[in-house]
């Protein structure tokens, strides 16, 4: 079959393999870190008294709370 | 059974460049206008962009099940500016949902992750295409060139190429959701993009021609290339005359035929090479048990399922962006 060995892409450096794991890494440390604390925030600030969560587009569950204008169309209902 | 992928490849790298060009030109554009701008821009593609991002996702898996050759060696050839391209993304992604959530002094960080990232893609988008055109350091069908063997100031000044390609994609999209200031901007804009783009052309053509770059020959192998600068041209001309009348629909149709035009020049130089003088579509696809056994599930039950998703998407958030109403 095919050695762990022999799979390897031949052309890619330790250089090159530490500079992507590096980029990774710190990309998501960011956005984990503050999505913590936004999350963190919301957490402390309480339920939102917000009575259109029906309009709220479920693909963006963090747009749920307040603090956003909520956008919409000319023709159909509002999203955000 | 290779052709139906080969298609299929052809048709998911071209809504990609359509659909998330426009959304990645309005983040590059984002740079350059103010806070009530900047949510009506986020408002006119945030029910569509990740969706339209879900093609580049689509093309890879059929590069990876169907290609895995050609998979191989773009993969290892770009393996640095892809990783940026992926990291770039990311941080354009969540700066929809974080630039509201942030105090408003950090916003600025999201924002420029939000544009950064945009400008970032699609540099390294418009140079991965110019190193193919260029040709690629490869041998016996495999990458040969290093870390760093793709770059070549033909492929950053493709690069630069596909930002104003992008912005003119975004504009002329912001043009048909968009109403009031941002519209009249837009408007003043389109020109300077369409200029801006007929330059880079001519100049790409005018340098690939001085390099004797081998891709050039096919305007004498295939002088049929000459319908596409010709679509093209044509549809530079219906570009700056709806921007004349002010018709919002038009400059976005007129802006993707150019797009077209330009990936059909391509995809026939191209042909029948996946990458130029070094890989041919026969080589790098699978075996045909393989061909036939993706076809059952992804080429006949996903794609088409991705296809009605985007156009049903389309179609509930069409028309203008309103007036946002503050809580």
């Amino acid at each position: 079959m095919l050695r762990t060995a022999d799979a390897v892409t031949p052309t890619l450096d330790v250089q090159a393999v530490t500079i992507s794991l590096t980029a990774f890494a710190v990309v998501y440390l960011v956005i984990f870190s503050f999505g913590t604390l936004y999350v963190y925030r919301l957490l402390k600030g309480g339920p939102a008294q917000s009575e259109n969560k029906l309009a709220i587009n479920p693909k963006r569950p963090l747009a749920i709370t307040s603090g956003i204008p909520a956008l919409g169309t000319a023709h159909e209902g509002s999203w955000t | 059974m290779i052709l139906f992928w080969a298609g299929l490849l052809a048709l998911t790298i071209l809504l990609y460049v359509l659909l998330d060009g426009f959304d990645l030109g309005v983040g590059i554009l984002f740079a350059f206008a103010d806070e009530p701008s900047r949510r009506r821009m986020l408002g006119a593609i945030s029910p569509v962009w990740d969706g339209n991002e879900t093609w580049l996702v689509v093309t890879g898996t059929i590069l990876f099940g169907a290609f895995p050759a050609a998979y191989a060696a773009l993969l290892s050839a770009f393996y640095l500016p892809l990783v940026l391209m992926l990291c770039a993304l990311i941080l354009r992604g969540v700066a929809f949902e974080f630039r509201y959530k942030a105090i408003v002094g950090f916003r600025w960080f999201w924002d420029l992750g939000f544009s950064g990232g945009s400008l970032v893609a699609t540099f390294v988008q418009g140079m991965t295409v110019g190193a193919l055109v260029e040709g690629l350091p490869m041998r016996d069908g495999h990458y040969v060139g290093g870390t760093f063997g793709w770059f070549s100031p033909f492929a950053a000044f493709c690069g630069l190429g596909l930002v104003l390609g992008y912005s003119l994609l975004g504009a002329s999209w912001l043009a048909h959701k968009c109403e009031g200031q941002i519209r009249e901007r837009v408007y003043q804009l389109l020109p300077v993009l369409t200029v801006g783009v007929i330059a880079f052309v001519a100049a790409a053509f005018v340098v690939a021609l001085s390099m004797h770059l081998a891709l050039m020959s096919r305007w004498l192998e295939r002088p049929y290339l000459l319908i596409f600068p010709l679509i093209g041209a044509a549809s530079v001309i219906g570009l700056l005359r709806s921007v004349q009348r002010r018709n919002d629909l038009d400059p976005f149709k007129f802006a993707s035929l150019i797009f077209i035009a330009a990936f059909g020049t391509l995809a026939v130089s191209f042909w029948p090479f996946m990458i130029p003088f070094a890989l041919t579509v026969q080589q790098a696809a699978s075996p045909p048990e393989s061909l036939n056994f993706i076809f059952w599930g992804a080429g006949l039950f996903v794609m088409p399922l991705t296809l009605t998703y985007t156009i049903v998407v389309y179609r509930l958030f069409r028309g203008k962006v309103a007036d946002a109403h503050y809580e």
